[in-house]
């Protein structure tokens, strides 16, 4: 995983206020994390595609949760 | 000049023979019309806008009520909820304009969710990074703050203190007056005012049928003084009514279409009641309007004036002059107190007025006002 060159494309859809790629990038980056075994730093960035897929009612939010709730993060 | 706390109410609350208008103070001091925020506006049921406003579910609209920052939300079922918009995290303004919301309220501080329910939906972080759980977080009990509301006739109602009789008592009087008045509203159009006098000063202007003739020439033509009566009575509203009321007519001599359910009453009858303490209100046989009154300061409001008609505009472009018409006629009609109202605003910082002599015949509504607000006033000091 090129993490450098996923924030620059997260920074960009930020700019860009595309919520939909903002949710799909922290995905990525999320579970590159969890299949490093860094768990906080996965789930760090799947609470950030949470919430910008809770945000704007993006049918990714449901499989986000469910992976949080896996990991003890959500309710 | 007095404070708020000291203010003698004592001459108000007298008989309208004997009474005289609210102090001063009640108009020009910013720390008595703070009083009077908690005292009549938060403690009563005050009109802050319309369901209109939010016509979709997710649409939401913020609201600056007297300082209060509330949150008018249409959830996904159609109903309205008003909560106050700060996130319980560090308070800060969720919604800082109108919009559809199309999943969850996002606090843009540090991204707390809530639902259109006001459920607290997800707490990023609130355990550390990527901990979003914490045992003292419990989120069924940090949901939005929901403020007391009530839609009546399409108007949004809140009471703010949440200590006030449910809506249905309190405005029962009103209500039962007004009960034919049950056919469907459908909303055309609407136009405000920004108007630089207290907000009471509004309400005590419409109340009363007294300036009619002198403010109003061209009603007079019609509408005579002797055709006005009062609506005065023990519950929280006054006003008054006509027994001429005469349809506004179009060029081919087209009227609008009358509201299902009304007795011959309303054939020439109309009333002008004020719901206290700032939903002013027109039932006519043909068509209604609520004029909000929007306390923004001591010594500034904001009228803001709705039509409602018994038919979907949209569904009857024939009427779309006519419609246009009557907002012009009722914009003109208005706009023709605005000078009275500041003017009084104006008379307010004369130091020797004393509140003003009412007359015991012509002034009744008006005195039931001072008299309501006088209480409410007391019943705030305890």
């Amino acid at each position: 995983m090129d993490i450098a060159a996923l924030e620059l494309k997260l920074l960009a859809a930020v700019k860009a206020d595309d919520k939909a790629e903002i949710v799909r990038l922290y995905r990525l980056a999320g579970e590159a994390f969890i299949a490093q075994n860094d768990i906080n730093a996965g789930c760090f960035n799947l609470t950030h595609a949470y919430v910008h897929a809770l945000e704007t009612n993006d049918p990714a939010a449901a499989g986000l949760h469910k992976t949080l709730v896996l990991y003890g993060r959500e309710e | 000049m007095r404070d708020a706390a000291t203010t003698d109410l004592s001459n108000t609350l007298q008989p309208v023979e004997t009474a005289l208008g609210l102090p001063n103070e009640h108009y020009v001091n910013k720390d008595v019309y703070l009083e009077e925020r908690q005292s009549v506006m938060f403690a009563n049921w005050a009109g802050i806008g319309f369901g209109f406003d939010c016509p979709n579910p997710g649409d939401v609209m913020p609201v600056d009520f007297m300082g209060m920052p509330l949150l008018v939300v249409r959830d996904q079922d159609g109903e309205i909820g008003v909560f106050q918009n700060t996130c319980r995290h560090r308070g800060m303004i969720l919604v800082k304009e109108k919009a559809n919301i199309r999943g969850t309220i996002r606090c843009p501080y540090h991204s707390w969710c809530y639902g259109l329910k006001g459920e607290l939906r997800s707490t990023p972080h609130v355990g550390g990074p990527g901990h979003n759980l914490h045992d003292n977080i419990d989120r069924r009990e940090l949901g939005l703050t929901r403020i007391r509301s009530f839609i009546w006739r399409d108007i949004i109602l809140v009471n703010v203190d949440g200590k006030a009789a449910d809506f249905e008592t309190y405005a029962a009087p009103l209500m039962e007056r007004m009960k034919e008045h049950t056919a469907p509203l459908f909303h055309s159009n609407g136009f405000s005012f920004e108007v630089a006098c207290n907000w009471k000063l509004a309400v005590e202007n419409y109340c009363e049928s007294y300036h009619l003739p002198w403010i109003h020439p061209g009603l007079n033509t019609y509408s005579r003084l002797e055709d006005h009566y009062h609506i005065d009575n023990d519950g929280p509203f006054a006003g008054q009514g006509t027994t001429v009321y005469r349809q506004l007519e179009g060029e081919q001599n087209e009227v609008f279409p009358d509201f299902e359910g009304l007795s011959e009453f309303w054939d020439k009858g109309a009333e002008y009641p004020v719901l206290f303490p700032n939903v002013l209100l027109a039932f006519q046989r043909d068509h209604v309007y609520a004029l909000l009154v929007l306390p923004q300061a001591e010594d500034r409001s904001i009228e803001r004036v709705e039509l409602f008609y018994s038919f979907d505009p949209k569904t009857r472009p024939d009427l779309a002059a006519l419609i246009k018409k009557n907002t012009r006629q009722w914009h003109a009609v208005l706009q023709e107190d605005l000078f009275v109202v500041e003017g009084m605003q104006k008379g307010r910082h004369a130091v020797h007025f004393d509140g003003g002599k009412f007359s015991p015949v012509m002034d009744n509504p008006t005195h039931d006002f001072h008299l309501w607000v006088a209480g409410q006033v007391e019943n705030g000091r305890g």
